[in-house]
């Protein structure tokens, strides 16, 4: 072994502790890196999988195809999976949307996997003679096809099954085709399938005897580029084929783009505190062995070769730690990936799971990121190193430049903790150099850390504030309707379901008035002041009656007149919501034009009551009036237009019983025959949660292993400095310094270091606290308030770990023999 | 009256044939007032004996006592407390505290005892060591003289029972050395303080009152020095 390598090893053998911390600290920062790269491909992963199971797991599709093209394909090799779905025939339609319907054969695997069927009703295929229609398929006939029906269909062979011309030329193929209709796939469709189309149940050998197909292809390597390259030859590329990569986010290039750039981004944000650490640890056992050094420098020593033994050094540790940080990292996000699995299946409604994706190219990457990383760090201590005169060893460089004035402590500090206190803050002052680094990495974590708890913190209450904004946990809308009685009986059926504690009925019209009365001058910045939205609104009786004892009225006293909510909020240029006073001066009655499918119609209604503040049930979300009337008066007002109607159903649920409530009120909507939608806002804050602690998990996971290195970091700079300092320590302890003196110097000397540390973090994490604050009241209305919990969490970190280290460090100092610590100096 | 006793001490290191004997069964006292120094050769027992006389280190057997208390009986913290008023420990490094100025490096005894200092007594001292210009300094910003003479004065400053002296001129050049034995001379005569001092230096050893001769861990001869 060469005389470079053997110093290298036996150094890093001598400086056990620190070696060991580097090292830790590189299999944290590679585990890290590893961790980041499998978390973007198994994100990718989760979508593709997704997408898969939804949509089929092809990447590109060919509508039309001959088995004779497809044995000729070129870029074969290309290929990992390949489908062929054969066209048995079609048959005109009734509507001439679409001019065919079209029979496709499809094996029972395919339906699985490929081409994803799901029953929505009846069942799949399972036997000869067996189909499935798609949605469309009845849209497009006069007579419906009724699941368990067997039908005989006069089917024919097409001239071109999609060019949508009525004079299309084709054969009728005779005996024409008989099957029974087992079931309905409700899911979504690869174009063209997403027209009126007959899936019929085929084996692969039937399959292997047709001669036009509808052809898909998985490749083994999916980007734009190798979809582009396989379909290079394709006639019709441009628009009879479809690459899924192109059209779904979960294959998308662009998405992997942005998942993987912004893993990037953490990698060197991990890079810069590895860095940090390994570069505070290789001058650490630099000042440690000035004296060897300048000995070496003085019997010959080359600059290049003191150079290369610290690279050398560098390049140990990171062999020692590389496998260790894979392993580590790898290990990590498996535990990652089954905490997270159930969270993502729920907020993405999909079996899809988290997994561990990884080639050699991806190893291959974290293997560099991680030895760029290492020798970055090693530049400036192989530069110090290099530099070392055969006098430094001789010379304490950084004892020389010290002054009194450096040295200086505010007279407070020994009047208040006496000659401990001021040792220790004069020890800080030496060695502000020397903790530059640390203190910046400590810096760097702890904002991270704070920022991210902002983060996390005003997502939350964001969630909270969407989601109270309305207190509802379902909302059920009716389009195109009037207020009429089968209406108001439907609310009623649905305030009955069981598990619905409260509800109540929102109905509204809307129109626009002239400006009748004095806007407010913000108003009238606001809007136009000639078209002022203006709505009509009533509730169900119950919450009406509330109201008019609230505005201490009688129902008499209301009929034929509305109630004006003289009040608004809007989303501020700034996205901030803010607001206002819709009239200064309220008018007595507003003119108000609606629109519907019989055109316009005018409609005065005179104002009977005022009110200045937002209804707690309703409030307009833009600048506009809302007159509110009794159901009587709106039914007779909507009668000319109910297709501006929009009828909504509140309700509030038992927690317990919110998901067969919402199952219950969907069944009552089935039977219904206008239009109606349901909105599950529970459901939508569930998953708005679950995402912010999915973001939680990562974010925290993240900034507690970057705190890690960055703890690896300060652990080395102070333990170095505590060795230092040894003889320091005898000298006091010779001149008669008990242990509970010692123990208070540096109590002291970890509170000004965690206080120096605090000064810097807080107020930048407040700063980024706060810009997160203003960046997010841009769309969610919320008050300024610090995460206190975590700088809590935070202070009380910091001082217990430096307490800690320090405590540790000093140790042998504190209990070692006072005459071998000064013998230290002497040898 | 005796101010140190030493009874039967010895320091051992090693075991069987490795077995070191640093001291070996020595005992003597020193009455205060006295100025004694020990002389030998390299490995002696010379700074040995200094050291568990100065506390600093345990003993294999035997006892110590400085006006008489037995410095071994004394726990931890306390033996500290003793040394910081008690024993005055010079070494040949100075082994100054180099965060703290010379003032500072003076006081140290006081301030960790939380004791009010004398002024008039601490500028008597000062003048004395010649220092009153460098009290702002750093060590690092003094001559050798210079700096073993702020460890005279650390070691002076609580007017200890006892001064103990390890090679004080060892690494400062002969006009140096000249000046660090007047200021041990000056303390002895005026302040009646015990000295006791470990030298290689046979002139330096004549300016003592008594001389003890080291060899193979003990002391060989015993003789007051005749002026």
């Amino acid at each position: 072994m060469n005389i470079i390598r053997q110093l290298s090893i036996k150094s890093m053998s001598r400086n056990k502790t620190t070696t060991f911390v580097t090292i830790i600290g590189i299999i944290m920062s590679l585990a890290l890196m590893t961790g980041l790269f499998l978390f973007a491909n198994g994100l990718i992963d989760f979508f593709r999988q997704d997408v898969a199971v939804r949509d089929g797991d092809l990447h590109i599709h060919h509508q039309l195809m001959s088995a004779a093209e497809l044995e000729t394909l070129s870029h074969r090799d290309m290929l990992e999976k390949e489908v062929r779905l054969p066209y048995l025939g079609a048959y005109p339609n009734d509507s001439e949307h679409f001019v065919y319907t079209v029979l496709l054969g499809i094996q029972p695997s395919d339906m699985e996997q490929s081409v994803p069927l799901r029953a929505s009703r009846g069942r799949l295929p399972e036997a000869e003679g067996e189909a499935v229609i798609s949605q469309s398929v009845n849209s497009f006939r006069d007579e419906p096809i009724e699941i368990g029906q067997t039908i005989t269909l006069d089917i024919y062979q097409p001239s071109n099954y999609y060019i949508h011309e009525t004079d299309n030329q084709y054969e009728p193929i005779p005996g024409g085709i008989t099957l029974t209709i087992v079931g309905e796939a409700g899911n979504r469709l690869p174009y063209p399938m997403n027209g009126p189309t007959i899936f019929v149940h085929q084996t692969p050998e039937q399959v292997a005897e047709g001669e036009l197909f509808w052809a898909g292809f998985r490749l083994k390597d999916v980007s734009d580029a190798s979809i582009e390259t396989f379909t290079e030859d394709w006639e019709m590329a441009n628009w009879g084929t479809t690459s899924l990569a192109t059209y779904y986010q979960g294959v998308s290039s662009g998405l992997s783009f942005f998942v993987k750039s912004f893993a990037m981004v953490l990698v060197v944000i991990v890079a810069i505190a590895g860095i940090g650490l390994i570069q505070n640890g290789f001058l650490i056992s630099l000042s440690q062995r000035m004296q060897e050094l300048s000995i070496l420098s003085s019997v010959g020593m080359t600059r290049r070769q003191k150079w290369r033994m610290a690279v050398t050094e560098g390049g140990l540790m990171y062999l020692i730690g590389l496998p260790f940080g894979i392993l580590s990292g790898f290990l990590a996000m498996w535990i990652v990936f089954q905490v997270l699995t159930p969270m993502m299946q729920r907020l993405f409604d999909t079996p899809a799971f988290m997994r561990l994706v990884w080639d050699w190219p991806t190893l291959l990457q974290i293997g560099v990121a991680g030895l760029v990383t290492v020798l970055i760090a090693t530049i400036v201590p192989a530069l110090r190193t290099s530099h070392t005169t055969p006098l430094a060893g001789v010379k304490q460089q950084e004892e020389i430049t010290l002054t009194p004035k450096k040295l200086k402590s505010p007279g407070f500090i020994r009047k208040l903790f006496g000659m401990e206190g001021d040792l220790a803050w004069k020890n800080l002052q030496r060695n502000k150099r020397k903790y530059r680094g640390t203190l910046v990495s400590l810096i760097f974590s702890l904002v991270l850390y704070l920022s991210l708890a902002s983060l996390m913190h005003y997502s939350d209450i964001a969630n909270q504030v969407a989601m109270s904004q309305g207190r509802d946990d379902v909302i059920v809308y009716f389009y195109n309707t009037p207020f009429d009685q089968s209406v108001r009986d439907k609310a009623r059926d649905i305030f009955a379901v069981d598990g619905v504690r409260e509800g109540y009925a929102i109905n509204t019209l809307y129109g626009t008035a002239d400006n009748q009365g004095g806007l407010t001058a913000k108003t009238q910045e606001l809007i136009n002041p000639t078209e002022v939205p203006t709505d009509i609104v009533t509730f169900d009786e119950a919450t009406l009656n509330q109201l008019l004892e609230q505005w201490g009225m009688t129902r008499a006293e209301m009929s034929g007149k509305a109630v004006l909510v003289n009040h608004y909020r809007y989303q501020a240029e700034d996205r901030s919501y803010q607001q206002e006073k819709l009239y200064q001066q309220p008018p007595t009655e507003l003119t108000i034009t609606f629109w519907g499918q019989n055109g316009d119609w005018e409609q005065t209604v005179p104002i009977g009551h005022v009110v200045d503040q937002p209804l707690e049930i309703y409030d307009a979300w833009y600048p506009g009036a809302s007159l509110i009337m009794i159901p009587e008066d709106f039914e007779q007002i909507s009668a000319n237009g109910p297709e501006n109607v929009i009828i909504e159903i509140r309700l509030m649920t038992e927690p317990a019983r919110h998901v067969q409530a919402v199952e219950e009120v969907s069944e009552l909507l089935s039977q219904i025959t206008f239009s109606a939608a349901i909105n599950d806002q529970r459901a939508n804050q569930r998953s708005m949660s679950d995402l912010i602690l999915i973001a939680k998990i990562l974010f925290f996971g993240f900034a507690t292993v970057i705190a890690l290195i960055s703890l690896a970091n300060i652990y080395n700079s102070l333990m170095s400095s505590l060795q230092f300092r040894r003889q320091e320590f005898a000298m006091l302890r010779s001149v008669g310094m008990e242990e509970k003196s010692f123990r208070r110097m540096i109590r002291f000397e970890s509170y000004f270091y965690a206080l120096k540390l605090l000064i810097w973090s807080i107020p930048i994490g407040l700063g980024t606290s706060y810009l997160m604050h203003w960046y997010l009241t841009r769309v969610v209305d919320m008050a300024f308030g610090i995460p206190i919990r975590h700088f809590v969490i935070a202070t009380v970190i910091v001082i217990s770990i430096l307490l800690l280290i320090m405590n540790l460090g000093s140790r042998q100092a504190r209990k070692g023999n006072i005459l071998d610590e000064l013998k230290l100096h002497v040898s | 009256m005796n101010i140190l006793e030493v009874k039967n001490l010895s320091k051992h290191y090693g075991q069987g044939e490795t077995l070191v004997k640093a001291l070996d069964d020595v005992s003597f006292s020193i009455e205060k007032g006295d100025f004694v120094a020990i002389i030998g050769p390299s490995g002696s027992g010379k700074s040995t004996l200094m050291h568990l006389i100065g506390g600093v280190d345990q003993p294999t057997s035997g006892k110590v006592f400085i006006d008489g208390q037995d410095i071994y009986q004394l726990s931890e913290d306390n033996l500290a407390i003793f040394r910081r008023r008690q024993v005055g420990l010079i070494y040949q490094f100075y082994n100054l505290i180099p965060i703290l100025n010379v003032e500072e490096n003076l006081k140290l005894p006081l301030l960790l005892d939380r004791q009010k200092i004398d002024q008039g007594q601490f500028q008597s001292l000062v003048e004395q060591l010649g220092l009153t210009d460098r009290l702002n300094h750093l060590p690092n910003q003094l001559s050798g003289g210079q700096q073993q003479r702020v460890s005279i004065g650390r070691a002076l400053i609580y007017s200890p029972a006892i001064v103990l002296a390890d090679e004080p001129t060892g690494n400062l050049d002969s006009e140096a050395s000249q000046e660090i034995i007047r200021l041990l001379e000056d303390s002895n005569q005026k302040y009646n303080q015990t000295i006791v001092i470990i030298t290689h230096d046979e002139r330096i050893a004549m300016r003592a009152k008594r001389v003890l001769t080291m060899k193979d861990g003990q002391v060989v001869r015993d003789e007051r020095v005749r002026r």
